[in-house]
């Protein structure tokens, strides 16, 4: 299939230098994102998830081969690619909520009262209406990270990175924003790589599951089409069923390292 | 309002401990009491000497300052912007940090003369060394997510810069400018002391000769009222003006 994002034979090593060792991280990676999909990647933890979303991001430039959005290959960060970072050290801390939101919008060149009337709309998109004035350390985790997702909405980039957006908050928060998360990708119609080792967030948000092998040289294992309808419940039978499946092949794989460790 | 309480009572209570060590103890000739100080201070107001000697050490000390800082800041850019060039000068400023501006005295004074040139390149000197490494430290501790966030929205290098990188260091940068102030009026003094007609530093070891104690101190508290005004107004532009940048790190 002609995938609107495609990494083609991504392999990705650190230190490539002269009489060095090149450490491999990943090998030889193929994927297809539809125009419109939820893909998570699913994988243990230092599997190299973040570098395979960096790459995309523009961010990190593969060993060898590519990735392609809308058939153009990637050759650095572009705003069509926007990213919602793991932790909060992303946001500017000098500036508040409505102006972080606005980031994109004031690099684009769009004018003050335009960039302020969408920065507002999305504040409203992502429940955070009110709070437009605060600066970030006056908002909590969740805050933040609802934040960075509008400041990425506004760009209207067609592709949204998301790395463990979610990890850092707690259950309770966390289920909230995956729900939101949904709603807003419905409407928006974005494509998005989302990237988590958390199974039932994945089982949650996504269309199609990519499981990543535990590196070096990671792979991608198998790509595990979520075929449940929305909203998604945690108590669904076929939930229950596709998350003991991924949960062995992932644990197989922890395992096997913890094996390799031990040698 | 409490707190200018205590100011005020710390204060009095110094002077007046001043007044009385020196009056019990001491011959007024070796430690003048504040009284004296104050008297003297009045007469070199009165001749205009005091005045002449604050602001020649003021131009001094703020021409070597201003140039020491914009050399500084934009050494300090180039070298946080690039990891060869840090580590290709990294051996030098941790060698220079330890040679202190006094013993540059000698050599600058045969190349560039006793006149005003030498006594601004040591500040300047001086200067540049303590807001380079701030500015530097400054780029290399800014988080990487925050350059990449404003890269993911397209942004060029030189917005980059503007949007992240500048406001992400001005904190520092003031802070580093701060220090400098300080290290330019330790600077300043023994440099006049040494080649100069005029200053503080010249007031100070000229009083010398003629045992003239209560010039001496009047000499050296004026350096501490320049110092403490100029420290209140980078605190002014630090926590005042540019107070939403100081909570950025």
């Amino acid at each position: 299939m002609e995938g609107f994002v495609s990494f083609e034979n991504v392999t990705f090593a650190f230190g490539a230098r002269p009489r060095q060792e090149p450490v491999p991280i990943l090998s030889d990676i193929n994927l297809r994102l539809a125009r419109g999909e939820f893909f998570c990647l699913l994988g243990p933890s230092g599997c190299g998830k973040t570098t395979l979303l960096n790459i995309l991001a523009g961010f990190e430039k593969p060993s060898a081969g590519e990735v392609l959005v809308e058939g153009r290959s990637v050759s650095g960060p572009g705003a069509d690619r926007m990213m919602v970072f793991q932790g909060d050290d992303s946001l500017l801390p000098w500036l508040t909520a409505v102006e972080n939101i606005e980031l994109g919008l004031r690099i684009m060149g769009s004018r003050k009262a335009e960039r302020r009337r969408v920065a507002s709309d999305a504040l409203r998109l992502v429940g955070l209406s009110g709070q437009g004035d605060k600066y970030p350390r006056q908002l909590s985790g969740g805050m933040k990270q609802r934040i960075q997702i509008a400041r990425a909405i506004v760009c209207k980039s067609q592709v949204l990175l998301m790395d463990e957006p979610f990890a850092a908050l707690d259950a309770q928060m966390r289920s909230i924003l995956q729900d939101e998360l949904v709603q807003l990708w419905q409407t928006a119609k974005a494509t998005i790589l989302f990237i988590t080792h958390d199974i039932a967030e994945s089982l949650i948000l996504a269309d199609r599951i990519g499981l990543m092998s535990a590196g070096p040289e990671a792979k991608i294992l198998e790509v595990i089409d979520v075929r449940l309808g929305r909203p998604r419940r945690r108590d669904n039978v076929e939930f229950g069923r596709i998350y003991e499946r991924i949960n062995s092949i992932l644990s197989g794989e922890v395992r096997r390292t913890l094996e390799r460790a031990e040698k | 309002m409490n707190r200018l309480a205590i100011y005020g009572t710390s204060i009095v209570s110094v002077l007046a401990a001043w007044q009385l060590i020196s009056s019990l103890f001491f011959s007024p000739v070796l430690f003048p009491g504040p009284v004296a100080v104050a008297e003297r201070a009045v007469i070199l107001l009165q001749e205009g000497q005091l005045q002449k000697d604050v602001a020649a050490s003021l131009a001094r000390v703020l021409a070597g300052f201003a140039l020491g800082s914009l050399v500084g800041v934009a050494v300090g850019f180039i070298v946080g912007a690039s990891a060869g060039i840090r580590i290709f000068l990294d051996p030098y400023v941790h060698f220079l940090r330890f040679i202190t501006p006094i013993a540059w005295i000698s050599p600058v004074m045969i190349w560039f003369g006793i006149g005003e040139a030498s006594k601004v390149i040591l500040i300047t000197y001086t200067t540049t060394f303590a807001v380079m490494l701030s500015t530097t430290a400054g780029i290399t501790t800014i988080p990487r997510n925050r350059i990449r966030a404003a890269q993911a929205c397209g942004a060029t290098k030189w917005q980059v810069f503007r949007v992240v990188i500048a406001p992400s260091t001005v904190t520092q940068i003031l802070e580093g400018m701060r220090l400098a102030m300080g290290y330019s009026f330790m600077t300043v003094v023994p440099a006049e002391m040494l080649a100069a007609q005029s200053g503080l530093g010249y007031l100070i070891i000229n009083s010398r000769l003629w045992l003239a104690t209560d010039a001496i101190f009047v000499g050296i508290l004026a350096l501490g009222c320049i110092g403490l005004a100029m420290d209140t107004i980078f605190r002014w532009v630090i926590y005042g003006v540019f107070k939403r940048y100081s909570t950025a790190s």
